[in-house]
């Protein structure tokens, strides 16, 4: 049965529902949401900013606290690393998402295509119409991996997108990560970051971690090989490493108590 | 001299002390006689008096009568009448207070010349010797005359050799520092030596320091490898080949007429391109092409330029614009961009059916088309990237592929008095082998850092060429390693050895405000 009366009524509530489906949830995905064997949160959300959406562990800043409440060691960590990266490299591949590896880890790229050990960060970049991509379809999405690094049973990573991408501005200094993909056993992370066209400027590209590139220097992307795995590597990659860790980084063979090895082309430990 | 006159008689004045010492002559001298000797012979002190000249002074020397007043009035008396031992005497006496006086003055600086020229006490025979106060002396000792200092004696002398050297007292070294001719000498020599300082510093400096820095850097390296640049994994590319040999038929030999054709750049200049092949009257039979990158790009018609190359059987190598437009390529296929049913325009779309080769506005009508799918990937195509794409859309496969098996590095093998030749686009790193030559760094340099031998793609620093020349001088002949390359085309031809080379060359017209340069070089 139809009333006249409250049809204004109805239409309210429609619209109303409508706004509710179209507002921005701004909630982080918060321990309760996520977690899946821990029991008490270990994420330092207590202590952080409201602003700030992302919240490392109390005990390392590159573990997430929501799903571990350790560190883990020299080696273990080595692996869970290299494994999260494949997993990320092949994921964006099925997806058909464009990503490049950049800074630290772009320079264990050159010495031997592997992660450098004593490297805990791992970082990647993506376009902005490749995080638009991912962040209206695959946020919070679980991609299951079963490899031969792995235990039996396989791994989960979660690929989890920041709200505040969408502000792209470098002053936005609590949200300079864009996204994360986490493995969920572990608590080790991939931080993937997005390159924006410089406002005003022309063929330069900007990051909000406050890094500005030509965009001659990144793109057409190289094909290469990462910790076994196809990866695509910025177009004018010595110089870009040479810009942020100077030439040393290019020839010294001596780092962070680690060899370089020549021969095998293995970091080998020191110390 | 004055004893050829004929005395006529004798008169007190003729016992002068020099007539007395000749033994020889008992003949007396009168006085007239003895006036006009002494007006020639006799030097007055103020004028010329000069105790070298003395020694020499004739033996027989008189006085003149007038000349008494001047002596002092012991000395002729006691000459007079002395015998030679006694002259010997005086004469040590004479020395003596001569060096009391010169110690008691010593702290006085000597006179420097005494009209005009300069003597010593040293008695040397020549030119400059120390002064001393000759106006002190001959007032205080009232001037012995000329005659005394003439003996017969003073040869046989040899204790007063001290008129050479008197020994009794060496000259300090202040002494013979502050000497004129030390002082002038010194001053020479130090004006000569800032001069040649400079001169040095100017025009051989600069090439002195250049020297010892590329023979620090080559040597660092020929002792170890560690800290300079090649030591990591070579990076591996995908579609891309880093090492080709050249088909050993084609290298000339010693005797017969072949050549192997060098040109660079050519930058989509296929016009010029062709008209420097008849220039150089090229036969297909006889002659190879090797191009050595940039063979497309900037200039108005890269697919003719590949057409051509490709018709010639030109070897090739990869040039940092043939790379970009490759990795545009693979992007677009990646993207399926390349793909029919995904386009939206077919006018001007060369691929995937083969494309109008001679066409040299492909680029230019590609271009104007409004792609649909870019809009979406804006962001990618910024300035750099657009371009080599558009590039990419309007070459064929079969060209794509010729690009595409172009090496980064071929291997032209030994040529004669060349040892092992190379050809790259850029640049190779000396005392890195070939496989681990980094492709980035072959297709881009043009300078390397002298510690770490980093290369650059920048112009300012130290060539690649210097340290690369250095590196191969060092090494035993047979292992040097020519590289001919192109690229760095500020620099212009660059030909560091070898033979007078001819020169081919045509003109390029000029298709952009940029000019669009190619380096053409015909060598045999």
């Amino acid at each position: 049965m139809i009333t006249r009366q409250p049809c204004w009524f109805a239409l309210a509530l429609v619209f109303l529902a409508l706004a509710l489906q179209c507002a921005q949830v701004r909630g982080d995905a918060d321990f309760e949401s996520v977690r899946v064997l821990m029991t008490e949160d270990s994420s330092g959300k207590g202590g952080d900013p409201k602003e700030k959406y992302w919240h490392e562990s109390v005990f390392h800043p590159h573990y997430d606290g929501r799903f571990t409440n350790h560190a883990l060691d020299y080696e273990d960590q080595k692996t869970n690393l290299t494994a999260a990266m494949q997993a990320y490299l092949s994921t964006m591949v099925d997806l058909g998402a464009d990503t490049w590896i950049m800074h630290g880890t772009l320079l264990g790229w050159w010495w031997n295509a592997k992660i450098m050990p004593w490297d805990s960060d791992i970082d990647v970049q993506v376009s902005l119409k490749t995080m638009h991509f991912l962040a209206s379809y695959y946020n919070m999405t679980i991609h299951h991996y079963a490899t031969s690094l792995m235990p039996t049973g396989g791994r989960n990573y979660m690929l989890e997108i920041n709200p505040g991408y969408t502000n792209g501005s470098p002053d936005d200094k609590l949200n300079v990560i864009d996204a994360r993909f986490i493995d969920t056993e572990t608590g080790v992370f991939i931080d993937i970051t997005t390159v924006r066209i410089k406002e005003g400027e022309e063929g330069i590209l900007q990051v909000k971690d406050r890094h500005e590139y030509k965009a001659k220097d990144i793109f057409p992307l190289r094909d290469s090989i990462f910790e076994g795995q196809p990866v695509k590597i910025p177009y004018n990659y010595a110089e870009l490493l040479e810009e942020e860790y100077g030439k040393n980084s290019l020839t010294n063979t001596k780092f962070e108590h680690h060899t370089f090895n020549s021969t095998n082309f293995e970091w080998e430990r020191t110390s | 001299m004055g004893t050829a006159l004929a005395p006529e008689s004798s008169s007190p004045r003729s016992s002068s002390p020099s007539a007395s010492l000749d033994s020889d002559f008992e003949t007396e001298i009168d006085s007239n006689t003895v006036d006009i000797l002494n007006q020639q012979h006799y030097l007055s002190p103020p004028d010329h008096f000069r105790p070298a000249q003395q020694q020499h002074f004739q033996r027989h020397s008189l006085l003149a009568a007038d000349e008494k007043t001047y002596l002092h009035a012991e000395t002729p008396d006691s000459l007079t009448s002395a015998s030679q031992a006694d002259e010997k005497a005086y004469f040590d006496e004479f020395w003596d207070n001569f060096h009391k006086k010169r110690k008691r003055r010593s702290g006085l600086p000597p006179l420097d010349t005494y009209n005009g020229s300069g003597y010593s006490v040293d008695g040397t025979m020549n030119g400059r010797r120390r002064s001393y106060n000759a106006r002190a002396y001959e007032l205080s000792h009232q001037r012995p005359t000329l005659v005394q200092f003439v003996k017969n004696g003073w040869q046989a002398q040899n204790t007063h050799s001290g008129w050479s050297s008197p020994t009794e007292i060496a000259p300090s070294w202040t002494q013979i520092l502050s000497a004129p001719r030390i002082r002038r000498w010194t001053l020479i020599f130090l004006v000569s030596v800032s001069l040649l300082w400079l001169y040095w510093r100017r025009s051989w400096m600069d090439a002195w320091t250049e020297h010892r820095t590329l023979s620090d850097a080559v040597k660092g390296r020929l002792r170890s490898d560690l800290g300079y640049f090649g030591t990591n994994m070579l990076p591996e590319f995908v579609g891309m080949t880093q090492l080709g040999t050249l088909d050993t038929s084609f290298v000339p030999g010693p005797r017969d007429s072949k050549r192997l054709i060098f040109i660079g750049d050519i930058h989509g200049c296929h016009e010029e391109f062709s008209s420097l092949l008849s220039e150089l009257s090229f036969n297909p039979e006889a002659d190879h092409l090797v191009l050595t990158g940039d063979l497309i790009s900037k200039g108005p018609s890269s697919s003719a330029a590949i057409d051509l190359a490709i018709a010639s059987n030109a070897s090739c190598v990869r040039g940092n614009h043939e790379d970009r437009v490759l990795l545009a390529y693979r992007d677009l296929q990646y993207h399926h961009r390349l793909s029919p049913h995904t386009d939206h325009h077919a006018k001007g779309e060369k691929v995937p059916t083969p494309p109008n080769p001679g066409n040299p506005n492909a680029a230019k009508e590609a271009e104007s088309d409004v792609d649909p799918d870019q809009g979406i990937d804006a962001e990618h195509f910024t300035s750099g990237d657009f371009v080599d794409q558009q590039l990419a859309r309007s070459l064929s496969k079969q060209q794509i592929n010729y690009l595409a098996l172009c090496p980064v590095i071929l291997d032209v093998g030994p040529v004669k008095d060349m040892g092992r030749v190379r050809a790259v686009h850029a640049g190779l790193v000396p005392g890195v082998s070939l496989q681990r030559q980094d492709p980035l760094s072959v297709m881009h340099m043009r300078t390397l850092d002298l510690k770490s031998h980093v290369p650059s793609r920048g112009a300012t620093g130290t060539p690649w060429t210097k340290i690369w020349n250095k590196y191969q001088s060092v090494l035993p002949k047979r292992e040097r390693t020519t590289v001919i390359y192109g690229h760095d085309s500020h620099r212009g031809l660059q030909l560091e050895s070898g033979p007078e080379p001819q020169i081919v060359s045509v003109n390029c017209k000029d298709y952009r405000p940029k000019r669009a340069s190619t380096e053409e070089l015909g060598s045999s």
